[in-house]
């Protein structure tokens, strides 16, 4: 690092070479902050939560939803405001500045707190997204059948849509001038919601099941990539009547452009299934050239979407995906870590994975600390669920990360550099450092009384 | 008495209770002969007892703890220099048997039934083990796809055997043995043997064969030598919920069939031979007559729920029963241990069925004529599983994610179930 900062000032190392081995060496160097904490219950704020023996007492008790935290999003403007989803139907609004962020125990309380009133949902719910151009206002879809629109400041609905079966995910595009809401249901056909006008206004067709993870592209505001639980992933043009523009095959490692680039050989558009079993989770990498997919047959494919061809990037056994819900990998920002290389964290049960993207090397396993099987209550009483990875959501504007769990606690991750340890130990060797000193020199004496008279000198005559 | 022991064995005064139980020989006729002596029989040096976990002598109390990690190992590839994917194929092929012992106690039937079964096995490997020997998974995918493409090597998918990263289903096979078992097959005669093998050459990623191109015989005949299988999607929950009529999809009694017929007939609710044409039960199947017509719009290719006919090897059964119960069994002898570690030796012995061949101790009895332990015959190893080499599984359960290897900075190499 300081041999980096020295060939900046030489100008050696250019200054964005020095940015991107920075952040990828904090991104590399990501471990859970376990004393962040997110406290979503009412009660008073406790004040002694420097005490070490109730550290793990309290670990316990502090969750953000008591059902299980089913969805988690940060907003992409500042990165300050999160907004986490419960499987009780709560909303919370948590504001990541208003505790000084730092790897000592820091709880957080939320910002707004959601009333539950008739027009709120009433089931669990299944996805958040903030307004893509200002933070003033969310979407968020639920099992009780409906698309809402709230208003952050109050955390009160202004619209709902009601779509007559299961959401189980919604996806607005990030640059476009129209307000569609791709909504992915139950029903085979994706549901297109225009904000503007109010009304359901387009389907798209294809799909032979439930549709389960719905992605708008970064690059192209008409183009749509949907997964369904039959285990194809479709691609739209939604300018065009017909819709769909053709299938991901699995199968299929040259592309719809054939060997020649002309068609030779190349495989029917409509035909093709990407995963076998159903595909819950469809995540663009922010340039648009490629498609990441999740699916119930354990594998993780990465699509170069511009000939609609597999990138075989195999990520080895260790993927499980058993859940019917959305599933989304997160791809980390392009500008953090190496250019050309790309990150991706993977939620895998009770942990979560680090992967190169295209070469599918495993860099990091981060365990989630916490109990395998968790007890969440909601409404119906206690139950006991196994505890996974719901949902991830990273910060924008720094290396960090957070994740949902379906024991009701959200986890924050952070970098924590071979510096940082030792700083740390420094800091808690001094604290200690003024009693243990006698009683090292105590024990340092007895020691070498205990050796001399126990072992054999050698000497030499 | 066995017939196979000389007769020194027979008129001699067992020490039967003896041999069953080690903890009770007796080293020397002192008074203090029957004190527990904790004397571990298998050992060739003495290895601190911390890093045990559960022995087979079960009066050798384990001290309880679970292996150091010292780090995972991410794959055997380090071991072997096995530069690609055809190279590793038949690496492993070769490598799947254990020779068979000479002394091992078998008779000649079961020589003749053990090597039968080993060589009416198809020579093919699950795509899981060859990606558990090579380097890095995503450049065995490319290399697979490469030498698939041209030809070289096709891949067999056997449909409905788990769709998780344990599935066993897909399997890759070398042309050139594709071409001899076609050749040697007692079903196919030589036209329908060349036609088929043109067929493959020039389809080689294909998965189903083209029904246009074979007679109805033809097919038959291929079906009966194992080179075709039938088989419907099957049924998981997604599919079964995914829509109204998907249970009922491509059957005799789906709503395309049943509404061309007028109500209250007899063909409104199948026909006469429904649930005889389904094959007596009410499944999927359709007869072969209605094979050319499809009724539904469903796409000829892999989304359809209709009847395919899907491209196989002789004997791919028998081997993917065998896979099976062997990797159901290895991963179990891992969980029967306290903390679900083992190390690798002790593994390996386990598997093995307690015997270890280079035991200086066994050995030396073996030669003075007494006999302690159990034939390799009655092994669960040679009885079950054919004399499976222990390499050869434990590669398939870590390709399948069910075992993982670390290192222990003690013992060498230790297993544990993830």
């Amino acid at each position: 690092m300081t041999s980096n900062l020295f060939g900046r000032a030489l100008g050696t190392v250019s200054p964005q070479a020095l940015q991107r081995a920075e952040t990828s060496r904090l991104l590399h160097s990501l471990q859970a902050a376990p004393g962040i904490r997110f406290d979503g219950s009412n009660r008073p704020v406790r004040h002694s939560t420097s005490g070490d023996g109730d550290k793990e007492g309290q670990e316990e008790s502090i969750w953000a939803h008591r059902a299980g935290v089913n969805c988690l999003t940060i907003d992409e403007f500042e990165g300050r405001y999160m907004l986490s989803g419960g499987a009780e139907s709560s909303i919370l609004l948590w504001d990541l500045e208003s505790v000084e962020n730092t790897l000592k125990s820091s709880i957080y309380k939320p910002a707004v707190n959601a009333s539950k009133s008739a027009s709120s949902h009433k089931f669990g719910i299944t996805h958040l997204s903030f307004y893509p151009f200002d933070s003033l206002a969310f979407l968020s879809t639920s099992y009780d059948h409906t698309l809402k629109i709230y208003a952050t400041e109050t955390l009160t609905p202004s619209a709902s849509f009601d779509l007559n079966s299961v959401v189980y995910s919604h996806a607005l595009s990030p640059i476009a001038d129209h307000l569609l809401v791709a909504c992915a249901t139950q029903h085979p056909a994706v549901r297109l919601v225009d904000l503007r006008s109010g009304a359901s206004a387009h389907s798209l067709a294809g799909h032979q099941g439930a549709v389960l993870s719905v992605a708008w592209s970064p690059q192209h505001d008409y183009i749509l990539a949907s997964g369904g639980s039959d285990g194809t992933v479709r691609l739209w043009d939604i300018r065009r009547s017909a819709g769909s523009l053709g299938v991901l095959d699995l199968e299929d490692s040259i592309g719809i452009g054939g060997e020649d680039g002309l068609g030779k050989h190349a495989r029917p558009r409509s035909q093709g299934k990407a995963h076998v079993g159903a595909c819950n989770g469809v995540v663009w990498t922010d340039d648009g050239q490629h498609l990441v997919t999740a699916g119930h047959d354990e594998r993780v494919r990465v699509w170069d979407v511009s000939v609609g061809a597999n990138a075989l990037a195999h990520f080895g056994p260790i993927i499980k995906n058993t859940h019917l819900s959305t599933l989304l990998p997160m791809v980390v920002p392009s500008n953090v870590g190496r250019p050309g290389d790309q990150v991706m964290l993977y939620p895998n049960e009770k942990e979560i994975v680090m992967f190169d993207l295209f070469e599918g090397t495993l860099f990091k396993r981060l365990k989630a600390p916490g109990a395998a099987v968790a007890q969440a209550s909601g409404s119906a009483g206690q139950r006991n669920i196994r505890n996974r990875v719901t949902s991830l959501a990273w910060r924008t504007g720094s290396i960090e990360m957070y994740s949902a769990h379906s024991d009701g606690v959200i986890r924050a991750w952070k970098p924590r550099t071979k510096e940082e340890v030792d700083v740390e130990k420094d800091e808690t060797e001094q604290i200690d450092d003024g009693e243990d000193e006698s009683r090292k020199r105590k024990r340092q004496a007895l020691d070498d009384v205990f050796r001399d008279l126990t072992k054999q000198k050698i000497t030499f005559t | 008495m066995p017939l196979n022991f000389s007769a020194a064995h027979s008129s001699r005064i067992t020490k039967k209770p003896y041999q069953k139980n080690p903890s009770l020989r007796r080293s020397s006729s002192s008074p203090f002969a029957d004190l527990k002596q904790k004397k571990p029989v298998r050992r060739s040096q003495s290895k601190p007892e911390t890093a045990d976990g559960d022995d087979d002598d079960h009066h050798h109390h384990h001290f309880g703890d679970r292996l150091e990690d010292a780090g995972i190992v991410n794959s055997l590839a380090a071991n072997l220099s096995l530069r690609d994917v055809a190279q590793t194929v038949q690496h492993i092929q070769s490598h799947m048997f254990d020779a068979m012992p000479e002394a091992g106690g078998f008779n000649s039937t079961k020589i003749a039934e053990i090597l039968n079964f080993r060589k009416c096995l198809p020579p093919a490997v699950t795509v899981a083990h060859v990606h558990a020997l090579m380097e890095s998974p995503t450049q065995t995918e490319r290399e697979i796809a490469e030498l698939t493409k041209a030809g070289t090597i096709r891949k067999v998918v056997t449909p409905g055997r788990g769709t998780g990263g344990s599935s066993i289903g897909e399997g890759l096979i070398l042309s050139k043995d594709v071409e001899r078992l076609v050749m040697e097959a007692d079903e196919l005669d030589e036209d329908l043997s060349n036609k088929f093998l043109e067929h493959l050459r020039t389809r080689p990623m294909a998965q189903s064969i083209n029904l246009g191109a074979f007679s109805g015989p033809d097919v038959t005949a291929m079906m009966r030598g194992g080179f075709l299988i039938s088989s419907a999607q099957y049924m998981n929950s997604a599919n079964v919920f995914s829509r109204p009529n998907s249970a009922s999809q491509g059957t005799v009694t789906s709503i395309s069939n049943i509404s061309r017929a007028a109500s209250g007939s007899v063909a409104a609710v199948g026909g006469e031979d429904a649930i005889y044409g389904a094959g007596g039960r009410g499944g999927v199947r359709r007869s072969s007559s209605q094979l050319n017509s499809q009724a539904e719009q469903d796409p000829q290719g892999f989304v359809g729920e209709g009847e395919q006919l899907k491209l196989s090897l002789p004997g791919t059964g028998p081997y993917l029963k065998l896979l099976t119960s062997a990797r159901s069994h290895m991963v179990s002898l891992v969980t029967k241990s306290k903390y679900k570690e083992l190390p690798l030796y002790l593994l390996r012995e386990r598997w093995n069925g307690g015997i270890s061949p280079d035991d200086p101790a066994a050995k030396a009895k073996k030669y003075r004529g007494e006999f302690a332990g159990i034939l390799p015959n009655r092994t669960r190893k040679w009885k079950q599983f054919y004399g499976l080499a222990f390499d050869w599984v434990l590669a398939e359960c870590l390709g399948a994610g069910l075992l993982e290897v670390f290192e222990t900075g003690s013992v060498g190499r230790a297993i544990r179930i993830p």
